[in-house]
Order: C-alpha cells, then sequence, then structure tokens
C-alpha cells in the first residue's frame, strides 16, 4: 500500500523544498522506493538539492501536462546523484526551470485533473511505496487537489504572524477534504523561543499534532539548497527532527 | 610617614620647589581622625584642603544618614582633595569621612592664598595638575561617549574599559557602565524572551469567511465529487 504525502505551506518561502527533500531522503534511506515530484510549477527548486542541473532534467512535470510525454517519463532516477549508497531508490518529477515554459503554464493553466491521474500512474508504474507532493504555496486549484489526495498532509509554517492565519485557513480546509493524517512542521523558529513552549501553543491553535519544531540553523541556512542536510549531516540534531517528522508521517 | 616622602608621592607637590614645601610644611595643620569620622559635609563651606597623612580618607555622597554613603573614591596617604574648594570658594560638593584612624594635614584658605601669592611656581605646579585633571577627564568622557553609543547599538559587550583608571572615581563610574551595560543587557534578554512566549494571533471571523470562500468555489465542489467518486471506486475494488 503507498502513501502519498503533500508537504505544503500557506505562504512560500517556509522551506517546504527543503523539508519535501530531507523527508524523501529518509524514506529512501529506509529502503523504500519514493518519488517526489515539483508541482511548484511557477518557482521550481527542488530537484536543486538533488545535484540535478538543467542539461540532466531531460522531460519535465510541463510536458506530461501538456501531453507531451507520459508521467513516467518525467521521473528521473536520482538515486545515484545523492553520493552516498542508500537502500532504497528516488525518482524526481522536476518543474521546468525554463521561463518561457513557466510562463506558459501560468498564463495558459493546465488541467488540474491529470496531475492526480499522473500521481496514479507514477505510484503504479515505478512500484512507489512513498510519493512525496512539494506543493506550491497558497490554496489553488492544484494545491487543493494535491491535498485531497493525500494520505498525509505535512504543512509547514514559521512562528511569525504572517504565517498564523493562512496555517489556520489551511488547516481548516484540509479538515473538510477529510485528510487522514495532517501534520504541522514548525521550521525556522528564532533562538529566543522556547521549542516545546511554541509545540504545545500551535497545537492548541489548530487542534493538530505538531510533528516537530526545527529551530533556525546557521548550519542548515550555510548548505541552503545545494545538499539534502540530513544526508550530509546525519549526526545534526536538525537531522533528528527530520526524522522524528518522517517516523510519524510513516507511522 | 617623613613630610619630604609624603610630598613625593603627590603629583602636584612633588614639582614644587624646595623652598616653597619648607613653606607648606609650616603652613600645615596636623589633625587626627578616627575611623568612621566624617571630616566635612556636602554643602559645608569649602575652608581647606586635605593632604592624607596615614590612614584612608574617602569622599562619597551621604544617603540617608549623614556619614553613611558609597565611597566615590578613597584617598591614600600623598594624595591630596579639597584643593578646588580654596580655589573657586563654593562649597563642598560631597562628604568625607576617615575610612580607618587617619593623620591629615590641612592647608586653609589663608595660607594657601600666601602660598600662591609668594610662589609663583606653586601656582604653576596647580594650574598644571588642574589642566591634567581636566584633560583626563576629557578623554574619559569621549570614551564613555564611545560606550553609550555601543549601548545604544545593543553592543553590551563591547562596553569594557580600555585599561585600568588611574582616576578612582573615574574606575568607579568606569565599573558602573559595565555593571549597568550588563543590567540593561539582562532585563533586554528577560524581556526578549517574555515576547517570545509565541503570541499566535488569528482574526477567525476573516479565517471562517477565507475557508467558505474555497469550499464554496466550483473547483472545490467538483473536487469533493470527484473524491467521492474515487473512494467508491476504491472501496468497489
Amino acid at each position: 500500500m503507498s502513501k502519498i504525502i503533500s508537504v505544503h505551506s500557506f505562504r512560500g518561502g517556509t522551506g517546504k523544498s527543503n523539508t519535501s527533500a530531507n523527508l524523501t531522503y529518509l524514506f529512501a534511506a529506509q529502503g523504500y522506493r519514493v518519488g517526489v515530484v515539483d508541482t511548484d510549477i511557477a518557482s521550481p527548486g527542488i530537484h536543486v538539492i538533488f545535484g540535478m542541473d538543467d542539461k540532466m532534467m531531460g522531460h519535465s512535470l510541463n510536458d506530461y501536462l501538456w501531453g507531451k510525454c507520459d508521467i513516467e517519463e518525467c521521473a528521473h532516477d536520482v538515486t545515484d546523484l545523492l553520493g552516498t549508497p542508500i537502500k532504497g531508490k528516488i525518482f524526481l518529477v522536476p518543474s521546468s526551470i525554463k521561463p518561457g515554459e513557466i510562463a506558459r503554464v501560468l498564463r495558459e493553466g493546465y488541467d488540474v485533473g491529470l496531475l492526480n491521474d499522473g500521481f496514479q500512474d507514477l505510484i503504479e508504474r515505478l512500484k512507489l511505496d512513498v510519493l512525496v507532493i512539494d506543493t506550491h504555496p497558497g490554496l489553488n486549484e492544484e494545491t487543493l487537489l494535491s491535498i485531497a489526495i493525500s494520505d498525509t498532509l505535512v504543512l509547514i509554517m514559521r512562528p511569525d504572524s504572517q504565517d498564523y492565519q493562512g496555517t489556520g485557513v489551511t488547516v481548516d480546509v484540509a479538515r473538510k477534504l477529510d485528510v487522514p493524517q495532517m501534520l504541522i512542521l514548525v521550521n525556522k523558529a528564532p533562538a529566543v523561543f522556547d521549542l516545546d513552549e511554541i509545540k504545545e501553543r500551535v497545537e492548541k491553535t489548530y487542534g493538530c499534532e505538531v510533528a516537530a519544531v526545527i529551530p533556525h540553523s546557521d548550519d542548515l541556512m550555510t548548505l541552503a539548497s545545494s545538499s539534502i542536510f540530513s544526508m550530509v549531516n546525519p549526526d545534526h540534531p536538525v537531522t533528528k527532527l527530520y526524522k522524528q517528522l518522517a517516523n510519524r508521517v510513516l507511522a | 610617614m617623613d613630610l619630604t616622602d609624603l610630598f613625593k608621592k603627590n603629583a602636584i607637590l612633588k614639582e614644587l620647589p624646595e623652598a616653597t614645601l619648607q613653606e607648606l610644611s609650616a603652613a600645615l595643620q596636623t589633625r587626627r581622625l578616627q575611623a568612621g569620622e566624617v571630616l566635612f559635609k556636602l554643602g559645608d563651606p569649602g575652608a581647606e584642603m586635605v593632604v592624607v597623612q596615614e590612614g584612608r580618607l574617602a569622599i562619597y555622597m551621604p544617603g540617608e544618614h549623614p556619614e553613611v554613603g558609597q565611597a566615590i573614591r578613597v584617598f591614600q596617604p600623598g594624595d591630596m582633595f579639597g584643593e578646588m574648594a580654596l580655589i573657586d570658594r563654593l562649597p563642598r560638593s560631597t562628604s568625607a569621612r576617615a575610612e580607618s584612624d587617619s593623620v591629615i594635614l590641612t592647608l586653609d584658605s589663608a595660607s594657601f592664598d600666601r602660598l600662591v601669592r609668594l610662589q609663583p611656581q606653586a601656582n604653576a605646579a596647580l594650574m598644571n595638575a588642574l589642566t591634567d585633571r581636566i584633560r583626563y577627564t576629557t578623554n574619559f568622557i569621549g570614551e564613555m561617549r564611545g560606550w553609550v553609543q555601543r549601548i545604544g547599538e545593543g553592543k553590551y559587550q563591547d562596553v569594557q574599559p580600555a585599561g585600568a583608571y588611574a582616576d578612582t572615581s573615574l574606575a568607579a563610574l568606569a565599573a558602573d557602565f559595565v555593571r549597568m551595560a550588563a543590567q540593561v543587557r539582562e532585563r533586554e534578554e528577560t524581556l526578549q524572551r517574555e515576547v517570545a512566549q509565541l503570541r499566535i494571533q488569528i482574526d477567525e471571523n476573516k479565517r471562517r469567511q477565507e475557508v467558505a470562500q474555497i469550499t464554496q468555489s466550483d473547483y472545490y465542489r467538483s473536487l469533493k465529487d470527484k473524491l467521492k467518486a474515487l473512494r467508491e471506486a476504491d472501496d468497489e475494488d
């Protein structure tokens, strides 16, 4: 039985792609076959974290949505790009980084229903155990779809007043969509906060489990998007928190 | 202590020629003070200059009790104080008391006037000493400005005296400044911790409206229908 996990945040800049990448890696390191789809078509980025450059990209999610290819043709096995041998497999479906193609999707839109078919086909044809969807911020049609078809929604927020309202709306909408499991990840918490207290307050505010509170980490910032943090720093406290989240997601 | 040795320890007196020092020695009055005895009080007319011969004296700001107050500056044998009162004739700006059993030498204003009038070198030495003190204080104020700026910028750990201060009252002020910076820093950090008690504010009305806006959209409804169909299909499998 495969699992679909959407990683979402109401606003951008919360560390969504990094979290998606770390979850993907941690699942694959456990031996799972993991697919990861970048549905943030407007501002793609997760491919960079997996070490994929423009030349390697080939077919992207955009080609599939325009009917140019099958979804599995957009899925690239990036396991060997990691540089660290792992038991499982990682298949990445990137979004196009060509400005013209990004503009075209934004201008013309696409049949959101195709996304769902694509996800299902991908799981079936690549025999995936887990599919991680790195979503677009906000609550537009494709995001609602990703949330709706997920077994688990990982909702990322920062302890920042700009995130509170939108996170509340997202939690409510996800509940109405009957998402079986919803977990909040509080990311980039400034050092002045007591992490346990943040967990307690956020859980109380949204009535939703907080799987982990990740403090703002200079180490994380230094690595930025150049690699997968939990792979490069296996013993770091932040990696422990990513593992905590990964365990809750697959619990 | 022998008067010649005593005068050598004093920055002003050691500059005076032998003849002047002899004049001075003759004019000085010796007085004994017991530990805790008050020599003069804040506001008293400034009538004499004091040279410490033995023991320790302190100037201080009196608190509730006239004889009690944190010492601003402590004077050791050879140190001199009260000379400004002989020049400007203003009342004492602090109180003074003996910190231990002490012997002091005092010079009254009449003797001081005569000494300065008859011994031009005494006048010049005094002016030099006062100029040095003003310059020293000015430099100190300059350094203090730097501390004030650093406190303003929140760089509390950078508020550190450049070195030891010869002038004990300025040393005390420097120490107070460093202590103040530490206290401000601590208060600020406490406040930060309080502020950091996460306050999550949500406009519940707006939240409901925004949720309704989404769930009443055509797309949301068709999505719900499709999901229902999908789940029913799954159930049939």
